[in-house]
């Protein structure tokens, strides 16, 4: 298992590098040339790369915060119980389960002039409008996709971790007169940190990856305007067919997310989960 | 706690219905927009309704399309890579839970393999296949999804294993029993809801994949997701067959997630929290 592990990722990585140092396109595929660190310089000086680097860690943030708050608040909205709290939960929870790709068409659908709901609502009350035609549209487009799909993550593991929280602090702070909100501030969120930490880092790593479904709805555009970093790398790859160019992007990404990534491990090696 | 006077119930209410809207929507319009005739959609009304069952028709019988195709792959791939994973991670699991294979370092490092982008291996794996002459093949979308399934499958199940109590085992060695033999006889009948969750979370972690899917394959080896997302025919485009499309591919996830909610948050969380 662990050779098959280290065949299917570790050796790609290595693999990447001796790439990376070579002229290697869709023409000279079989015979790279050697050129040393041009391909660093090139990708180093690419606007378009910093570009896509600028709009990763956008999305990265407003995405991965704007998920985490709503999906607090639903999970202390469907805290107590009522008649049919079931069937909400799991309503709330099936866009999780739908490949990104296909969720991203069915937004796709939903926004389209000519058959999609929301611009027939909006006919009614008199507004047109073009989803993909400004940067600030599309963006909010693509929060909100984002928000619709894997808010229901969040959801799901904070309402599960407030329910299996001790109920005897929760209660004392009520008899001593605290409000829900203070009851809220100093009693479950402290209570719940440790989750809320894995879940950021689950919820940022996973937004600065995001692929399939921005490529779905914009392909990166327009322009240049929404493409990710793994966008990006895959245009230069199997669009431009330069795959000694990706390469270094991919190496340069790679650290770029350890980066990232290492803050999370250590969070997570202090909260005691890994 | 809250009042449960008249306003607040109307509250309560109406924030309910807002979060179904949103959540909801998408899906039952999508699904909506599956069963609407060509001309009925065309028309861009929503008030006149005309149903019929054309666009599954069309999507599953008109040979132009290679939505079968992609239907069978998706099947065969998830589905082997799945069993694959859990094969191989069983005796895995069971050897780091127990017997602490591997040291500390070993679980980090598996988490970062499900937390590192995959864009990062795509491109080696790309130029990798193509020298194997795996792509647009089965087999190699097989491999590399049994691959990127193993951490995950890995960590649930090492979680099932720490959950069974030690004395179970520690008694059925007494009565002498080897270490495979607990494995057998003891661990795995114990560990059979692990197993269950384990493979319903790899297969739907499968049948999502977009990205590799996309990259290794042309023709013969696409998966549902690549057939849907390039469903645009020549003559115009037909969004109800799209919606169809997108209606079916949508269905077993759906279906798998609500069968393992109990086990989702761990899942979810590769087995960190246990939900």
């Amino acid at each position: 298992m662990l050779i098959m592990i280290i065949g299917v990722t570790l050796f790609p990585l290595i693999f990447s590098y001796y790439m990376s140092a070579h002229n290697m396109t869709i023409l000279n595929f079989w015979n790279p040339v050697f050129i040393g660190f041009d391909n660093y310089v090139r990708v180093l000086l690419s606007t378009d790369f910093w570009a896509s680097v600028r709009f990763s860690i956008l999305f990265m943030f407003v995405a991965a915060s704007a998920e985490l708050l709503l999906g607090l608040f639903l999970s202390l909205f469907l805290e107590r119980s009522f008649r049919g709290r079931r069937v909400i939960v799991s309503l709330i929870l099936i866009p999780m389960a739908i490949a990104p790709a296909l969720f991203g068409i069915m937004i796709k659908l939903m926004l389209n002039e000519f058959i999609g709901l929301v611009p027939f609502l909006l006919r009614q009350i008199g507004v047109r409008m073009n989803f993909f035609s400004d940067f600030t549209t599309i963006f909010t487009v693509l929060i909100a996709t984002d928000m619709i799909q894997w808010t229901p993550f969040v959801f799901i593991i904070l309402y599960a971790a407030l329910h299996s929280l001790p109920r005897e602090p929760i209660e004392a702070a009520y008899i001593d007169g605290a409000s829900g909100w203070k009851v809220l501030r100093h009693v479950k969120i402290p209570m719940l940190w440790k989750t809320i930490t894995l879940i950021a880092i689950f919820r940022i790593m996973d937004s600065l990856r995001t692929f399939d479904m921005i490529y779905v709805l914009t392909g990166g555009g327009p322009g240049i305007s929404t493409t990710t970093v793994s966008i990006n790398i895959f245009k230069v790859a199997l669009i431009r067919g330069d795959f000694g160019l990706a390469a270094a992007s991919t190496i340069i990404f790679f650290y770029l997310s350890m980066i990232v990534l290492s803050f999370g491990l250590k969070e997570l090696r202090r909260a005691g989960v890994v | 706690m809250m009042k449960n006077s008249f306003f607040n119930r109307i509250y309560f209410g109406f924030v309910l219905l807002i979060i179904v809207i949103l959540f909801a929507t998408p899906i039952a319009f999508v699904i909506w927009t599956s069963f609407r005739s060509y001309g009925s959609i065309l028309a861009g009304q929503f008030t006149t309704f005309h149903y019929s069952l054309e666009n599954y028709i069309n999507v599953l019988f008109n040979p132009g399309y290679a939505f079968t195709k992609g239907l069978w792959n998706s099947l065969v791939v998830s589905s082997i890579s799945t069993l694959l994973a859990i094969a191989v991670t069983i005796p895995a699991a069971y050897a780091v839970a127990r017997l602490n294979t591997g040291g500390g370092s070993l679980i980090p490092f598996i988490f970062s393999m499900r937390l590192l982008p995959p864009i990062i291996f795509a491109v080696p794996l790309f130029v990798l296949l193509n020298f194997s002459g795996l792509i647009d093949n089965i087999v190699g979308l097989i491999v590399i999804y049994t691959t990127f399934n193993i951490p995950l499958s890995f960590l649930v199940l090492r979680s099932f294993v720490l959950d069974i109590p030690l004395e179970i085992e520690e008694s059925a060695m007494t009565d002498g029993c080897n270490r495979l033999e607990v494995l057998r006889y003891v661990t795995l009948p114990l560990l059979k809801p692990g197993l269950v969750a384990a493979s319903i979370l790899c297969f739907i972690f499968t049948w999502s994949e977009y990205l590799f899917a996309l990259l290794f394959t042309i023709k013969n080896a696409v998966t549902i997701n690549v057939v849907a997302s390039q469903f645009v025919t020549q003559q115009a485009i037909r969004y109800g067959d799209i919606a169809a499309a997108v209606t079916v591919g949508m269905i077993p996830n759906t279906i798998f997630l609500l069968l393992i909610q109990r086990y989702l948050v761990r899942g979810l969380t590769m087995g960190a929290l246990r939900g």
